[in-house]
């Protein structure tokens, strides 16, 4: 009967946990405790933008909504074509890429990249107004408090 | 009891300083050439080995300090984060050449692809949109001693 209990508390807590995957909102400087985005220009023209998820965010959402991120400060900034580097070094070389492959930093997902903002498009750039509206969906869909 | 909540602070001061804020902050010698390092886009809080000895980092009100010339230096940077009810930390390092005539930046990167973080320093350049390049002299952290 107590096992009973047991196994029945065990899965409401896992329930309850499963509820508490990080939504999409700014980090508010505390990374670890909500997790969320953040963002900050520098250096040069580049901003590096970043989104750190808890245990219970799969690396996938984490990388669908750093994209999502770079597309909004690309509107806020007033450009709507922008380019995603991996990493600084690439940024240097101008190796462009269509999202960050998010990895994990001990066992939460967690991607960081840097961006630049074009006038004009050109190849590798990613369009801003197709990518809020493609991921839209999915932000609203959490709740999300931007 | 008392004894054991002293111990308790001491060790819980200790491990919020990380032994960091206990080391002489690096001022070049007097009249010594010097190369600005921009070091506050990074993370955490920074050390430098210079001579072989460990000094705390203080950057100035642009974010630079001020490394000599023609001597390989490491930096470190000491950045951690809370997540639940854990710490975590990361301490990259590496060391370049500082040369004259060149300002330099220092980027702290966290890379989960590879579980880890790194701190590089990169030449500041008006070549390209970034505003940085690459360092040619970076190099492994070399042994310091702490005083």
């Amino acid at each position: 009967m107590k096992r009973g209990i047991a196994a029945c508390a065990l899965g409401a807590t896992l329930l309850g946990l499963g509820g508490c995957a990080t939504g999409y909102h700014d980090a508010g400087g505390l990374l670890g405790y909500t997790g969320g985005y953040y963002d900050h220009k520098g250096p040069g023209d580049l901003y590096k933008v970043g989104f750190a998820g808890n245990a219970f965010i799969s690396a996938d959402k984490v990388r669908d909504y750093l994209t999502y991120r770079c597309a909004e400060i690309a509107h806020r900034e007033g450009h709507n074509w922008f380019a995603i580097y991996r990493n600084l070094p690439d940024a240097i070389r101008d190796q462009r890429t269509a999202s960050k492959q998010v990895g994990k930093m001990y066992n939460k997902p967690w991607g960081e990249v840097y961006v630049l903002f074009f006038e004009k498009q050109e190849d590798g750039l990613l369009d801003a107004d197709e990518v809020i509206a493609r991921l839209k969906p999915l932000i609203e869909g959490q709740g999300a408090k931007s | 009891m008392t004894r054991l909540a002293s111990m308790l602070l001491a060790g819980a001061a200790l491990a919020a300083f990380g032994g960091c804020a206990l080391l002489p902050v690096y001022q070049p010698p007097p009249g010594a050439k010097t190369a600005p390092v921009q070091v506050n886009l990074a993370r955490g809080g920074k050390t430098a080995c210079v001579g072989g000895q460990s000094y705390r980092l203080e950057p100035d009100d642009k974010g630079n300090v001020n490394l000599p010339l023609g001597e390989r230096v490491t930096l470190q940077s000491d950045f951690s984060w809370a997540g639940g009810n854990m710490t975590y930390s990361c301490h990259p390092a590496t060391s370049f050449v500082p040369r004259a005539d060149q300002a330099y930046t220092m980027i702290f990167e966290i890379e989960p692809e590879n579980h880890s973080c790194t701190f590089r320093p990169y030449r500041q350049t008006t070549e390209n949109r970034v505003g940085l390049d690459f360092e040619p002299t970076i190099g492994l952290p070399q042994a310091c001693r702490k005083p």
